[in-house]
């Protein structure tokens, strides 16, 4: 699938409007995002299921697992002490 | 930590230290900034009042504008709480932009950092830091507070002004080797469109460094456990709130609220709620989020929903618009570190029906208010 372009783009000082160009641009890439991400899915989607009609999809556990570290409890964090309290490991 | 800590029933208890601050973040969500400072009996009777109460490790958080803006009366409360024997032990903690920290100051905290715990907030790059929290980079130590504190999370708050930029401020987070927590600031102040989009652009960015770094563990923005997001159909939005439960806060004048955000601090007097409560069976969804597949993740603070919207469930479309930014990139990250990889786990497998679902959900438009 192609390289995808996540830079800001460059605000243009001679162009009238750049706000509103800018936010299109900024959507544009956004859209190719999305467009992006069914592409990966048909993929990479495509590599599991060949995985798994083979059987050779481990069981969970028998590699280093992906985990969340979500912070606080609420997620909020700011305007609350969350990552104080929730979020750190307790003595 | 003083006593013998069992890990049950741990009550944490806020006490507003002082408005007294000098910065002046471009986020900062307390009403008025002043010299007034709690009086020391005032807090000690309140300190006693809890530590007389039965129950697990009490943690004393100074909080405020700046609390070391009263180091001394921190350093007085500690020693004075120390000093006697209660029936359930006690610990300290505090947050802190760090900037009033001295040479003087540092040996008294080294001497009690497992008692007192200070959680600096610090918001990325020193630039980041520059922009949202008045210049004060120079002014930190920051390296007295990670040899200091090596396990406590820092608070990295995420402005609009910064918003575009998170990448590099989340990576200059993770190269100091510090656990932090990054939140969003985005009550307080309104972000344009750019600045939203800008926030979505870096947090691909963002996914695209950890997936180039599988080592190292993704920040509390981004998801790797997509099938854990989304929630089961039936299930109502999850209470993630202590306020009012395990945790209880203080006034200056020694009056209990469920957390600050219902406090004068916060707050003009006459929509104040008094009170230890906020019951925790209560339904706290928003009926506007009901049939959305992440109102079992999707954070928030009852608090701000009151203060800024006058409801305890109403929530903010514009944390709406970031969290499926962030789930979004989530995706994306998850898909860039499985196509990378040659074996696959059953947890792949589940993310891969996950991100399947989200994706569906999100094209037909049931993610989201309604």
């Amino acid at each position: 699938m192609m390289k995808m372009n996540f830079e800001m783009p460059n605000r243009n000082p001679e162009q009238e409007n750049q706000e509103g160009s800018l936010i299109e641009q900024i959507g544009e890439k956004i859209e190719e995002v999305k467009s992006g991400i069914a592409e990966m899915i048909e993929e990479v989607g495509k590599k599991i299921e060949q995985a798994e009609e083979a059987g050779d999809v481990k069981e969970s556990g028998e590699e280093k697992e992906e985990f969340d570290n979500n912070g606080s409890s609420c997620g909020r964090g700011h305007g609350c002490m969350g990552s104080m309290w929730c979020g750190r490991q307790r003595p | 930590m003083k006593g013998e800590y069992t890990g049950a029933g741990r009550q944490l208890l806020g006490i507003w230290l002082t408005n007294a601050c000098n910065l002046r973040c471009t986020y900062c969500y307390i009403k008025e900034k002043s010299d007034l400072t709690i009086d020391f009996d005032k807090a000690i009777e309140i300190i006693h009042s809890q530590l007389r109460q039965p129950g697990g490790i009490l943690e004393v958080s100074f909080m405020g504008a700046e609390p070391l803006t009263r180091f001394d009366l921190i350093r007085r409360i500690v020693e004075t709480i120390l000093a006697e024997d209660w029936p359930r032990p006690v610990c300290f903690s505090a947050a802190t932009n760090g900037t009033l920290l001295t040479e003087e100051m540092k040996p008294w905290l080294v001497e009690h950092r497992d008692v007192l715990m200070l959680g600096l907030s610090y918001d990325g790059e020193d630039e980041a830091q520059d922009i949202n929290r008045s210049g004060s980079s120079a002014a930190i130590d920051r390296d007295f507070f990670i040899e200091t504190w090596p396990d406590q999370m820092w608070k990295m708050t995420i402005s609009r002004d910064t918003a575009g930029r998170i990448d590099r401020d989340i990576i200059a987070m993770h190269e100091r080797g510090m656990a932090f927590s990054a939140n969003a600031a985005y009550e307080e102040q309104a972000w344009t469109e750019e600045q939203i989009g800008g926030y979505e652009l870096a947090l691909y960015r963002l996914a695209r460094y950890y997936a180039d770094h599988p080592d190292v563990q993704p920040c509390n923005l981004l998801y790797s456990r997509l099938d854990a997001v989304i929630c089961p159909e039936g299930e109502r939005q999850p209470c993630y709130c202590s306020a009012g439960e395990s945790f209880s806060f203080f006034d200056m004048q020694g009056r209990a609220y469920p957390c600050h955000m219902f406090s004068p601090m916060v707050l003009p007097e006459e929509r104040t709620l008094h009170g230890q409560f906020l019951p925790q069976d209560t339904d706290y969804e928003d009926p506007r989020c009901s049939a959305c597949p992440l109102r079992g993740v999707c954070y928030t603070c009852m608090g701000t929903n009151y203060a800024y919207r006058g409801d305890l469930r109403k929530r903010d479309p514009m944390h709406c618009r970031l969290f499926m930014a962030q789930i979004r990139a989530s995706m994306y990250m998850m898909l860039l570190k499985a196509g990378r990889k040659t074996r696959y786990t059953q947890q792949d497998v589940r993310n891969m029906a996950a991100i399947r679902t989200l994706n569906e959900a999100f094209e037909s438009g049931r993610i989201g208010m309604e």
